[in-house]
C-alpha cells in the first residue's frame, strides 16, 4: 500500500494546485499560502515537495510559467493553467470524486 | 513527450536550468520572510524560521531540477568529465594503460581473425553444412582418393552427389606476359555437389564434365575480373599451357573453397573412365541429401567399402573412408595451433589487466581521502563506485581504440604469414565478427580492471580522513595476490615461448643431407595430362642448356626439393623374402632424381654407386634409413626390391648405392625411407631443376628462366631462387609463430615486472617511518635492501608454485606441436625459472635502494 499511497499523495497535491491555479495565475508562494488558508490551516504543502511537483507538472504541460512583476515589484515566476491542465484538472476531479465515493462506501459498511 | 524534453534539457548546458530556479526559491523565501515580519518577528527571526522552515536549499534546488532531466543521464555526464580531468592529470597511468591495453587488444584481435577464419568461420559455399569429407586411410596410413572409387562410394543413397577434385598450376599464355594460374581439376559434378552458383555464362555440360569434348574450364569471380573482364565475351578462349581452353562461365564470387582465385576446369576423360583402382591423388568430397545425416552416410560407405574389399582384395583391401564434416576437417587441421595462440595472446591480455588493476587500486587507495570527503558530503557508495567505473571504462575505450587500430594493421600482415594454399586463409579480415571480438573483449577488460578498484572504494569509511593514512593491509594484500597471478601466468607463457623456440631450433638444425648454398632451385611444375615423352624431352634439353651456362658448376633435376614434401609413397617388397607384417604396408618414399643430382646438391654417398641414366629403372639408390628399416645389420647392395605394389607384375630393381637421407619435411618425426630411381623410369611431371653455381645463385636466376622460356615458352615456371631462401620459406610459418610466443612472453615478463616494482614501491612507501627508525638504530643499509629484495623474490617463489603446475599442464596440452622436445624437459622449466628470478631480482633492487637511502631525520621529523 505504501507506493499507492504516494502516487495517491502526489495526485493530490497535483489536484490542489490545478484547482488553485484554474482561480488564475499565481507563483509558488502563493499557491502555498492559498492551500493553506482554504484548508484552515491544515494542509500544510512543504516547499520540498511544492517545486518539485510544480516543474512537473510544467514539463508534463499542465501548467505554464513566466516571470512577471508581484504587486510589491518584485520578480517572481507566475504559473498558470494551460488548456491541457484545465482537462486534467477536469479527470482528476472525476476520480478524486470517484475514490472518495468508493472509500465511504466502504467505511459505511458496518 | 515529457522524456524527449528531459532530454534535451540534459544535454543543454546546466546553467540554463539551474539560475531560474534558485531565483524562484530565493523569492519563496524572501516572501515567507516577509510574512513572519508582517505577524511581528524581529526581521533576523523571521528569517531564520523561514530558513528552517525551507529546509535544505541545495536538496530542494536538486529535486526541482530533476523534474527537467533525466537524472540518471546527468550524473553520467557529469562524472565522465569529472574522470576527464582527473585523468588528465595522471598521464603516466594513461600511458600505461592505453599502452598495454592497446597492445594487448591488439594483438588479441589480430590472432582471433585468424583463428576465426580458420577455425570458427563456416566454409564459403552456400548451404556448406551439408557437405562432407571423405577421408581414405589404407592401412591406417591417411591417402587420397582414387577415381573409380569415388564413383563407386558416390552410389551411397546419403549422398546427392560426390565428387573428386586436386590442384594444379598452369600457365595463362598471354603474348608478352605469361602467368601462373591455379587450376582446380575436378571429376564429377564438381559445381553441384560445392553448390557454386554460375552468374555469367554456363556450368558445365554432363559431357564436359566428363571430360568429353573440347577443352573447357570455368572462371572464379577474382580471374575473370583481374585477367579476362573487357578483353573478352563468353565463351572466351584462353591458351592454358599451350592448350586451347574455352571460358565458358563465371563463378560466384562467394565461392571461395577450395580455390579462392582461378580456374575450374574437368578431369581428363582418361582420369575420368578407365577402371584405375590403384592412382590415388583425389580429395573427395560429397553434399549429403536433405535429411540424410552424417552417420547414415557412414554406414553406406562402410558396406560400400567392404564390398569393394572383397572384390578388388589388391586396391581396396584396407582401406577405410570416413565421412567427416567439411567445417571439421578443415577446422582439425589447425585445431592446435590455433588453440595454443589464441591462449597465449589471451594470457598477456589478462596479465595486462591485472597489472592495470593493481594500478588502478593503488590510485584508489591514494584517493582515499578525496572518496572521504564525498562521502560525508552525502554521496552514496553507488556514486563512488560509479565515478571509478567510468574512469576505468575510458582507459578501456581509449585502450580499446589503441587496439583496433593496432589490429587493422595486424590482420593483414598476420594473414601474409600463412602458408600459401592454406585453404579458408583468404578469409581471414578485419570484419565485423573481429570488431565485435574486439569491443566484447575492451568490456571484459573494462570489468577485470576496475572489479578490485570498485570494490577499494565501496569500502571506504570517513576514518579514512586522518591526516597520513595510506595503503590499508588489505589492499595490499590484494595487490601481492595479483603480482603472484601474473607471476603465474608469465611463467606459463615463458615455458611456451622456450618451447617454440626449441621446437624451431631442433627443425632447423636437423640435418638436411644436402649442401644447400650456392644452389638455385627452379620449379617447373607441367600439369598431369602432360605426355611423358614431352615431359622427359623438355627434361633433357633443359639440362642441356642450364648446364651450358657461365657459372654453372653442374646442373640436375629432380622430383621434389628438400622439406618441400609432396612426394610419392609406396609400400616396398622384397622379392626374395617376406618382410615382417608391420613393413607389409608401411610406404616408402618413392623419390625420382637425374644422377647428377647427388653430387649437386652436395649428398654424400654412403656405399656403392649412383644409377646410370638409361639404366631405365633397373637400377636405384636407397637412403641409410631405407637400409635399417628393410634389411638391418645387412649390406643392401645388389639386393633387389620391388616398389610395384601388391598384385601389378613385379619388376625387381637392384640396389646399386647408399645415400644419406635428404630431408622431406621440416616436422617428420623419424627419418624417411627413401629410394631414388632415375627421372625417366617414372611418371612425375614435376620438375626441381637444381644448379650449383661458382657464385651467387641469385645471379642466374635471369638466365636461367630465359633459357627454359627459350625451349618452351608455356613452360609453366613456377619459382626460381637460391636453395637457401626456398628452404627458409618452408619454416615461415613455425619461425612466425615462435616469434610471436616469444614477443607475448617478452610482453607478459615486462608487466609483470612493473607491477611487482608497483608493489615493492608502495611497500615502501607505507614502511618508510620503520625504515627509518631501523636505520637511525643502526640498521645496515644493505639489510635493508636485502630485505626487500628477497619479500619480492619470495612473492615469485610463491607464483612458481602453481606456475610449474601450470606450465607442465600447458607442454602436455601443445605436445603435438612440438619437434624435438619432450614435454617435461626439466630444462624447459628451468630457463624461464632463473630468467624471471634475475628480472624480479633486479626489477625489487631498484626501489629497495631507495629505501635504504632513506633519511632518518626526514622522516621521523614528519611525525
Amino acid at each position: 500500500m505504501p507506493r499507492a499511497n504516494r502516487d495517491t499523495l502526489q495526485g493530490t497535491l497535483d489536484l490542489l494546485v490545478l484547482k488553485t491555479l484554474a482561480r488564475g495565475p499565481l507563483h509558488g508562494y502563493g499557491i502555498a499560502t492559498h492551500i493553506l488558508q482554504i484548508s484552515q490551516d491544515f494542509l500544510h504543502v512543504e516547499e520540498g515537495s511544492l517545486y518539485p511537483a510544480l516543474h512537473r507538472m510544467e514539463e508534463d504541460g499542465w501548467i505554464q510559467a513566466e516571470w512577471a512583476a508581484t504587486e510589491a515589484g518584485r520578480r517572481a515566476r507566475f504559473y498558470s493553467l494551460t488548456p491541457e491542465g484545465r482537462r486534467q484538472l477536469e479527470s482528476e476531479l472525476e476520480r478524486w470524486s470517484k475514490l472518495t465515493r468508493a472509500v465511504q462506501l466502504v467505511l459505511n459498511q458496518a | 513527450m515529457s522524456l524527449l524534453t528531459r532530454l534535451r534539457n540534459t544535454l543543454r548546458p546546466s546553467r540554463q536550468n539551474g539560475d531560474s530556479i534558485d531565483e524562484e526559491l530565493a523569492f519563496h523565501l524572501e516572501a515567507r520572510t516577509r510574512d513572519l515580519i508582517d505577524k511581528g518577528l524581529s526581521p533576523g527571526e523571521a528569517r531564520r524560521q523561514a530558513a528552517i522552515a525551507f529546509g535544505s536549499t541545495a536538496r530542494l534546488r536538486e529535486e526541482t531540477r530533476d523534474q527537467h532531466v533525466v537524472p540518471v543521464l546527468e550524473d553520467l555526464f557529469r562524472d565522465t568529465r569529472l574522470a576527464f580531468r582527473s585523468l588528465r592529470r595522471r598521464p603516466g597511468l594513461v600511458l600505461t594503460a592505453v599502452l598495454s591495453l592497446g597492445i594487448g587488444i591488439g594483438a588479441a584481435t589480430t590472432v582471433y581473425s585468424v583463428f576465426d577464419a580458420l577455425l570458427l568461420k563456416p566454409i564459403p559455399l552456400p548451404r556448406s553444412e551439408r557437405l562432407v569429407f571423405l577421408r581414405e586411410r589404407v592401412k591406417g596410413q591417411n591417402s587420397s582418393g582414387n577415381p573409380t572409387r569415388l564413383r563407386d562410394l558416390g552410389q551411397a543413397p546419403a549422398f546427392s552427389a560426390v565428387a573428386g577434385f586436386y590442384g594444379e598450376s598452369r600457365i595463362h599464355v598471354v603474348p608478352g606476359a605469361p602467368t601462373q594460374v591455379d587450376v582446380l581439376v575436378g571429376i564429377g559434378n564438381l559445381l553441384g555437389v560445392l553448390n557454386a552458383p554460375i552468374v555469367k555464362g554456363r556450368p558445365f555440360t554432363r559431357d564436359e564434365s566428363l571430360g568429353l569434348g573440347a577443352p573447357v574450364a570455368i572462371s572464379t569471380m577474382p580471374f575473370w575480373r583481374t585477367k579476362l573482364e573487357g578483353n573478352c565475351t563468353l565463351p572466351c578462349p584462353i591458351n592454358l599451357s599451350g592448350v586451347d581452353v574455352q571460358i565458358i562461365g563465371v563463378v560466384d564470387a562467394a565461392v571461395r573453397y577450395p580455390l579462392a582465385g582461378g580456374l575450374i576446369a574437368p578431369a581428363s576423360l582418361s582420369d575420368q573412365s578407365g577402371n584405375n583402382r590403384r592412382a590415388r591423388f583425389l580429395q573427395m568430397i560429397g553434399r549429403l541429401r536433405d535429411g540424410a545425416t552424417d552417420s547414415e552416410a557412414q554406414a553406406q560407405i562402410d558396406t560400400i567399402s567392404s564390398t569393394l574389399a572383397r572384390q578388388y582384395p589388391l586396391t581396396d583391401g584396407g582401406v577405410a573412408t570416413h565421412v567427416i564434416q567439411l567445417a571439421k576437417f578443415e577446422a582439425d587441421r589447425n585445431r592446435e595451433s590455433g588453440y595454443a595462440t589464441l591462449g597465449a595472446v589471451l594470457f598477456v591480455l589478462l596479465i595486462a589487466c591485472v597489472n592495470l588493476s593493481g594500478l588502478l587500486l593503488a590510485r584508489a587507495v591514494e584517493r582515499q581521502r578525496e572518496s572521504a570527503v564525498r562521502l560525508s558530503l552525502g554521496a552514496g557508495t553507488g556514486a563512488l563506485v560509479r565515478l571509478y567505473l567510468i574512469e576505468v571504462l575510458l582507459l578501456a575505450f581509449a585502450g580499446g581504440l589503441a587496439g583496433l587500430a593496432l589490429a587493422s594493421f595486424g590482420v593483414p600482415w598476420l594473414a601474409s604469414m600463412l602458408p600459401e594454399g592454406l585453404p579458408k586463409a583468404t578469409e581471414v579480415e578485419f570484419d565485423s565478427r573481429t570488431a565485435i571480438f574486439s569491443i566484447a573483449i575492451t568490456l571484459a577488460c573494462a570489468i577485470i580492471c576496475g572489479l578490485a578498484p570498485a570494490w577499494r572504494a565501496s569500502r571506504c569509511t570517513n576514518i579514512a580522513l586522518r591526516e597520513g593514512a595510506t595503503a590499508s593491509a588489505s589492499s595490499l594484500l590484494l595487490r601481492r595476490v595479483f603480482v603472484a597471478a601474473q607471476v603465474v601466468l608469465t611463467f606459463v607463457l615463458l615455458c611456451g615461448a622456450t618451447l617454440a623456440g626449441r621446437s624451431l631450433l631442433a627443425m632447423t638444425r636437423a640435418p638436411l643431407g644436402i649442401e644447400p648454398r650456392q644452389v638455385l632451385a627452379i620449379n617447373v611444375n607441367f600439369p598431369w595430362d602432360s605426355k611423358k615423352a614431352d615431359l622427359d624431352r623438355f627434361e633433357r634439353d633443359a639440362l642441356a642448356r642450364l648446364s651450358m651456362l657461365p657459372g654453372v658448376i653442374s646442373a640436375s633435376v629432380m622430383d621434389r626439393l628438400p622439406l618441400e614434401g609432396g612426394a610419392q609413397t609406396r609400400p616396398v617388397q622384397l622379392p626374395a623374402r617376406t618382410l615382417p607384417a608391420d613393413l607389409t604396408a608401411r610406404p616408402a618414399s618413392i623419390r625420382t632424381a637425374h644422377p647428377a643430382a647427388f653430387s649437386t646438391l652436395g649428398a654424400p654417398i654412403l656405399a656403392g654407386r649412383i644409377y646410370r641414366d638409361d639404366s631405365a629403372g633397373r637400377e636405384v639408390v636407397v637412403n641409410d634409413a631405407f637400409a635399417r628399416r628393410y634389411f638391418p645389420g645387412e649390406n643392401p647392395i645388389g639386393r633387389l626390391i620391388d616398389i610395384e605394389g601388391k598384385g601389378s607384375t613385379p619388376k625387381p630393381r637392384e640396389i646399386v648405392g647408399i645415400v644419406s637421407e635428404i630431408r622431406e619435411t621440416p616436422t617428420q618425426a623419424e627419418p624417411a625411407a627413401q629410394v631414388f630411381l632415375p627421372r625417366t623410369a617414372e611418371y612425375w611431371p614435376i620438375m626441381r631443376f637444381v644448379l650449383r653455381s661458382s657464385g651467387d645463385p641469385a645471379a642466374l636466376v635471369g638466365a636461367a628462366r630465359s633459357e627454359l622460356l627459350s625451349i618452351d615458352p608455356a613452360a609453366p615456371l613456377a619459382s626460381a631462387q637460391p636453395m637457401t631462401e626456398a628452404l627458409g620459406a618452408e619454416f615461415k610459418l613455425p619461425a612466425t609463430l615462435s616469434a610471436m610466443m616469444a614477443a607475448f612472453a617478452a610482453t607478459a615478463l615486462l608487466l609483470t615486472l612493473i607491477g611487482l616494482y608497483g608493489i615493492l614501491s608502495s611497500i615502501i612507501v607505507q614502511r618508510t617511518r620503520e625504515i627509518g627508525i631501523r636505520l637511525a638504530l643502526g640498521a645496515d643499509p644493505v639489510h635493508v635492501v636485502a630485505r626487500f629484495v628477497r619479500s619480492g623474490l619470495s612473492l615469485v617463489a610463491i607464483g612458481l608454485i602453481p606456475g610449474i603446475a601450470g606450465a607442465f599442464m600447458m607442454s602436455r596440452a601443445v605436445s603435438s606441436l612440438l619437434y624435438g622436445v619432450a614435454p617435461a624437459d626439466p630444462v624447459t622449466f628451468a630457463l624461464p625459472a632463473t630468467l624471471l628470478f634475475l628480472c624480479a631480482a633486479v626489477a625489487a633492487y631498484i626501489p629497495s635502494r631507495r629505501a635504504a637511502a632513506i633519511d632518518p631525520n626526514i622522516t621521523l621529523r614528519h611525525e
